[in-house]
């Protein structure tokens, strides 16, 4: 619309390479690798203290999650069974993150997932293997995603904030579990144990290490980072996402829908975190017990926080985590500590990264205390 | 200066930031009773240096005297303490209380209950003296931008400061109201405080101060007194090189009607009417100014035609087709471009990067999008070409967009919107808080929109940018238009008459239309 516009005449830049947009830039890169690795650092020291101070040996604590978690076959690879849901649940929240959304009903979400899982797998019979299992898995998924709708859909109508239903979904989902699968529920296995019945054998993800639990959930998962990656950074809806969640009303005025993105937020979370449901059971467990969610879905805050919401990130977080609560079991065996000890950990490793001031504080005086 | 007795002393101030060198050998006196202005463009360091004084930073090298004595400042309290008082450019005020607890904040009255009825009369006293109207119990978050600033002025006054620093405190007042605080600081200087005025508008620091002292890059380049000084030779200190006053701009031909506002009725969100019945017409190849004092509706107004505000009654039509009730998306579609009057909040995405804002429209069609795909190749190829056009200043597209100087984010705004078909290009508050020579960029860019064919609906709350700009020119005033005139019959006198609420016939009648003021336009906004 603008005829040939005159040229400004160049004024001496002040926006040479070291101007001072230039050096904020390259500091925030820095900071956002270094914050995670300080935090983690920072807390192991926190801890070690602690213990300390309640008279253990921090350094064979230490040893003995290393040993749980990572060496030799079997440790490592449960390790990684741990991971899986992690990683899937992570993204899920991390996915929220990036709308602006706290969706804290992962765990529920993760639930009715596998409630839905079990029953699909259930269901049929004698049909090939792996369409029993994709059923089962799209299953979980689109029920996840149904069920996060519910709170995205109470927000948009009703302003409603997502924190506050989603919780409350949490309790619903695990109530249903206790009425389905319970003694006389339409779900209930036989005899006495309060569980599911099976699913089909056949409706099972194979085992891809032999000789471990480790099942093909996890390249599932690694698949479903990339996809986040994809997603968020490369689609037409990703940058919808970003938009909203960075500056809503510039997102607006500039003729993004809020609403639509709320609710298609939400229902990509609650399919991520069905999904990782639907692993658990088809790969893992293949029974649905009562009670069955694990605190995983409130774990996965923490993985989405520390991996600082980019997918790789996110996948050293849930292997990190998987880690801290395979290794929590020899942990306890050896050094004497209790398992929950670990929750502490990750409770530090958590509150450093979300408070990176608190990082910057300890380390910036220090540098500024040697070079003066 | 000798036969006054120095108020204040900086002497040698240097400031470093990462990368940055904001105060270079900074050297600046104020005597007793004198107004000291200190002109500069965004980034020049001035906000710097003041920060220093008002104690929010250390300076790296340098000292500071008060009354000839050295001083260290440690903080805040401590320049109140010395008697410093600074009104700032971006407030510090606490949006959920009210105006009386925002004043006395930290220097309540009363022992250990705050007596709130001493604050509300103090505060009243206070107003009346200095003749700037407030409400003590309003709350800061309800006001606008120009009532909050009369708090930040009263707020330093409160404190019985010594030493006044203004930063840019122009910027929301008509021009009987800047007279008026003209006159209550020739009365606090005439009692002995010094006062320091920053600010970018030529015409005011001649008017006022009786020094002038100009900055560049950190340091000061220039100092004269304002008797004498002409508003071409600062321009030329504070950038560096002449600089155009006039927009050059072809002579107007208005087309056919592209805007046509009927009645309009809008509540803002405390309820109250804050757009009252307002109508007006703009043509294509017209820029229609709207001037008036920030805070009488034309935010609402400025939503209501993008879209986001939702209007009690009457018509917009664009070319016809009725605009209200419809969404941003289709008003964008149907051609309505607008720079925001608030880039931050409804602008641009600060942690998004230039080319991301740059396509914060039309990022999912092509060239940019191929079904769900961006193409992110094409629009970095996009933004870079569009940054060299319009001068965005920016190390390179990846670069987030809140890294950038004010003035350049302004420009990147205005590289979207005028980069795209348009049929009525809405500019709200254009060159609010950018630097000289991105001022004259996007006043040409405007320009020359007009005269490619669109229609400009121009909403300032400077009138020295509305006089250089429309072509036809109204006045808001609580809501209402007061007036609508030609530019030709225009001038500054009736238009602050009507930004204070006196209709058209009057005003004309009070302000005999004179020939047109040089179009002389330096400012910050």
């Amino acid at each position: 619309m603008i005829g040939g516009m005159p040229t400004v005449p160049a004024v001496a830049s002040e926006e040479a390479p070291a101007s001072p947009g230039a050096v904020a830039a390259r500091a925030a890169r820095w900071r956002a690798v270094l914050i995670p690795l300080l935090a983690l650092f920072t807390s192991l020291v926190f801890c070690a203290l602690m213990l300390l101070i309640s008279g253990h040996n921090p350094l064979t604590v230490y040893q003995a999650l290393w040993t749980g978690a990572l060496t030799g076959q079997s440790a490592f690879a449960n390790t990684l069974v741990q991971t899986t849901p992690y990683i899937l649940l992570g993204l899920a929240v991390a996915i929220g993150f990036k709308g602006a959304l706290f969706n804290i009903g992962a765990e529920g979400q993760y639930i009715v997932g596998a409630i839905g899982a079990v029953w699909a797998g259930h269901l049929f019979n004698g049909a090939p293997a792996i369409l029993l299992v994709i059923f089962a898995l799209l299953v979980g998924s689109l029920v996840g995603a149904l069920y996060a709708t519910i709170a995205g859909v109470l927000k948009v109508v009703s302003g409603a904030h997502e924190v506050i239903t989603t919780i409350m979904l949490n309790y619903v989902a695990a109530f249903m579990v206790s009425w389905l699968v319970d003694y006389g529920g339409a779900m209930h296995g036989s005899g006495e144990i309060q569980q599911s019945y099976y699913v089909n054998p056949g409706a099972q993800l194979p085992i891809i290490w032999p000789g471990t639990p480790l099942h093909a959930g996890l390249i599932i998962a690694l698949a479903c980072a990339a996809g986040y990656y994809v997603l968020v950074w490369r689609t037409t809806w990703g940058f919808q996402l970003r938009a909203v969640g960075l500056n809503p009303m510039a997102a607006r005025s500039a003729g993004i829908s809020i609403r639509r993105v709320t609710i298609w937020v939400m229902a990509v979370s609650g399919a991520l975190s069905g999904l990782a449901g639907a692993i658990q059971i088809t790969g893992l467990q293949h029974v649905l017990p009562d009670p069955f969610g694990s605190g995983f879905g409130f774990d996965a805050i923490a993985v989405a926080i520390i991996g600082a919401g980019n997918p790789i990130g996110i996948v050293l977080a849930a292997v990190l985590l998987g880690a801290l609560r395979n290794g929590a079991t020899t942990m306890e065996a050896v050094a004497g500590i209790s398992g929950p000890f670990v929750s502490v950990i990750e409770a530090t490793i958590l509150f450093f990264v979300a408070a990176p001031i608190v990082i910057r504080w300890i380390y910036l005086r220090w540098r500024r205390a040697r070079m003066a | 200066m000798t036969a006054t007795p120095i108020a204040l002393r900086l002497e040698h101030i240097t400031k470093r930031f990462p990368g940055v060198l904001a105060n270079d050998d900074v050297t600046i006196e104020v005597g007793a009773s004198e107004t000291l202005a200190i002109l500069g463009e965004n980034g020049a360091g001035k906000s710097t240096l003041m920060n220093i004084l008002s104690g929010l930073y250390k300076p790296d090298e340098g000292r500071i005297l008060v009354d000839g004595k050295p001083v260290t400042i440690n903080g805040p309290l401590d320049a109140i303490a010395h008697g410093i008082g600074m009104v700032h450019q971006h407030f510090e005020l606490v949006p959920p209380l009210t105006v009386a607890e925002n004043i006395i904040l930290g220097q309540e009255p009363g022992g250990l209950l705050v007596d709130h009825r001493k604050a509300a009369a103090l505060v009243r006293d206070l107003s009346a003296r200095f003749g700037l109207e407030l409400d003590p119990n309003a709350r800061v978050a309800d006001l606008s931008v120009g009532l909050q600033q009369r708090v930040e002025v009263v707020k330093a006054l409160y404190r019985s400061a010594r030493i006044l620093i203004l930063d840019e405190p122009t910027a929301v007042l008509t021009p009987q109201e800047t007279r008026e605080l003209f006159a209550i600081m020739r009365r606090l200087s005439a009692g002995g405080r010094s006062i320091i005025f920053i600010s970018h508008k030529l015409d005011e620091v001649r008017e006022i101060s009786d020094r002038i002292v100009v900055m560049r890059a950190g340091r000061v380049v220039g100092e004269t007194p304002a008797a004498g000084a002409t508003n071409a030779d600062l321009a030329t200190m504070m950038v560096g090189r002449p600089v155009v006053l006039e927009v050059q701009r072809g002579k107007a031909e208005p087309g056919a009607e592209v805007l046509a506002v009927h009645d309009l009725q809008v509540r803002d969100d405390r309820g109250a009417v804050a757009v009252d019945g307002l109508s007006f017409t703009v043509r294509a190849r017209e820029i229609f100014g709207i001037a008036g004092v920030d805070g009488n509706g034309q935010a609402e107004l400025e939503e209501t035609l993008t879209g986001v505000r939702r209007a009690e009654s009457g018509s917009v039509r664009l070319l016809g087709r009725e605009c209200l009730g419809l969404s941003p998306r289709t008003l964008i579609e149907m051609g309505i471009a607008c720079i925001p009057s608030d880039r931050h909040r409804r602008g641009m995405v600060g942690d998004f990067s230039v080319a991301e804002n740059l396509v914060l429209s039309n990022y999912d069609r092509p060239p940019y999008a191929h079904g769900p795909w961006l193409d992110l190749a094409a629009i970095a190829r996009g933004a870079r070409f569009r940054v060299d056009r319009f001068d965005v200043r920016t190390p390179n597209v990846t670069t987030l967009a809140r890294f950038l100087s004010g003035g350049n984010q302004q420009k990147m705004v205005v590289a979207r919107e005028l980069s795209r078909e348009s049929r009525l290009l809405l500019a709200a508050q254009p060159t609010r808080g950018v630097d000289v020579g991105a001022i004259e960029f996007i006043h040409l860019s405007i320009a020359r929109q007009r005269d490619a064919g669109s229609a400009v609906l121009l909403i300032s709350a400077s009138l020295d940018e509305i006089l250089a700009l429309s072509d036809t020119i109204g006045v808001m005033y609580r809501g209402r238009m007061m007036g609508i005139v030609p530019r030709a019959e225009a001038n500054v006198e009736m238009l602050g008459l009507m930004m204070a609420g006196t209709p058209l016939e009057q005003a004309r009648a009070a302000a005999p239309v004179a020939p047109a003021p040089t179009d002389a336009f330096v400012t910050g906004g």
